[in-house]
């Protein structure tokens, strides 16, 4: 079964835009579905652990290149 | 009765209270763990608190909180209209208020640097490079991501401030302090800006 992956471009947005944005994106997005973020805030990672944490969410996979943090993240719930 | 049987009573009794006693304790315990909520009571009607205020509660609804802001005394101007459509019955000492209070967050003043009204202006400017949201695209992602607006229908009534001069926002209501109260009670963040 292929998983169609929403693509959310933050890069360029600070804080609390990113997750905000991936918050209000998350709400069309199924259970199990995905959503691969681009951030570019500094503050994002630390913001992103405390939105998983909170919403129990969960973190698939993250990898930062340059300034650029690229996480995908499944809607649990 | 024998001794035995008044003994057996007394205990069906006890057991009966304590479990009564649980139960109450239960439904408080799981309270408690559905209340996952935020309010915040604005009552300031300088820029940068209201600013900060949806800032936060934006943030909170985007953390699935459920968040609720009471707008009181100066924070009502945040919410008015630039252009109110006409308004009736308001006693001179309302219209005054209506004249001097700020329609809307881009007339509100900050509380340092504001020169004459230069500083918000600057201010603004400095967001939109950033592509930060203001006060006003604010409200719009407050209402997006569902936080519960309310106002002071005391202060409504006291400044003489009409749902006509308001913006239109849908999940809006006018409640009183007891209403406030009780929302607060059921989330664990009360803020006062």
């Amino acid at each position: 079964v292929e998983v169609k992956m929403i693509q959310l471009d933050c890069r360029g947005l600070i804080c609390p835009l990113p997750i905000v944005r991936l918050a209000q994106r998350l709400a069309d997005v199924a259970i199990g579905g995905q959503i691969c973020i681009l951030a570019s805030d500094p503050a994002f990672r630390a913001d992103l652990d405390a939105w998983l944490d909170k919403t129990k969410n969960v973190l698939r996979s993250i990898k930062s290149v340059d300034d650029v943090v690229e996480a995908v993240v499944e809607k649990r719930r | 009765m024998t001794v035995a049987e008044a003994a057996s009573v007394s205990l069906a009794d006890r057991v009966a209270a304590l479990e009564a006693e649980v139960g109450e304790l239960v439904t408080r315990v799981e309270g408690i763990a559905g209340h996952d909520g935020m309010s915040i009571f604005v009552i300031s009607g300088e820029l940068e608190r209201v600013h900060a205020s949806l800032l936060l509660a934006t943030s909170a609804a985007a953390m699935g909180m459920n968040v609720h802001m009471f707008f009181t005394f100066w924070g009502t101007s945040a919410l008015k209209k630039r252009r109110s459509g006409r308004t009736r019955n308001k006693s001179f000492l309302q219209r005054m208020f209506g004249w001097f209070m700020p329609r809307g967050s881009r007339k509100m003043a900050m509380a340092r640097f504001n020169f004459f009204g230069l500083g918000p202006i600057f201010l603004r400017y400095m967001l939109r490079r950033h592509k930060s949201p203001d006060v006003d695209a604010l409200l719009d992602i407050a209402v997006e991501t569902g936080v519960h607006f309310h106002v002071c229908s005391m202060s409504m009534e006291v400044m003489g401030i009409q749902r006509e001069e308001l913006r239109d926002i849908p999940n809006l209501d006018y409640i009183g302090l007891a209403k406030f109260v009780g929302l607060a009670d059921g989330g664990r963040h009360t803020l006062f800006v």
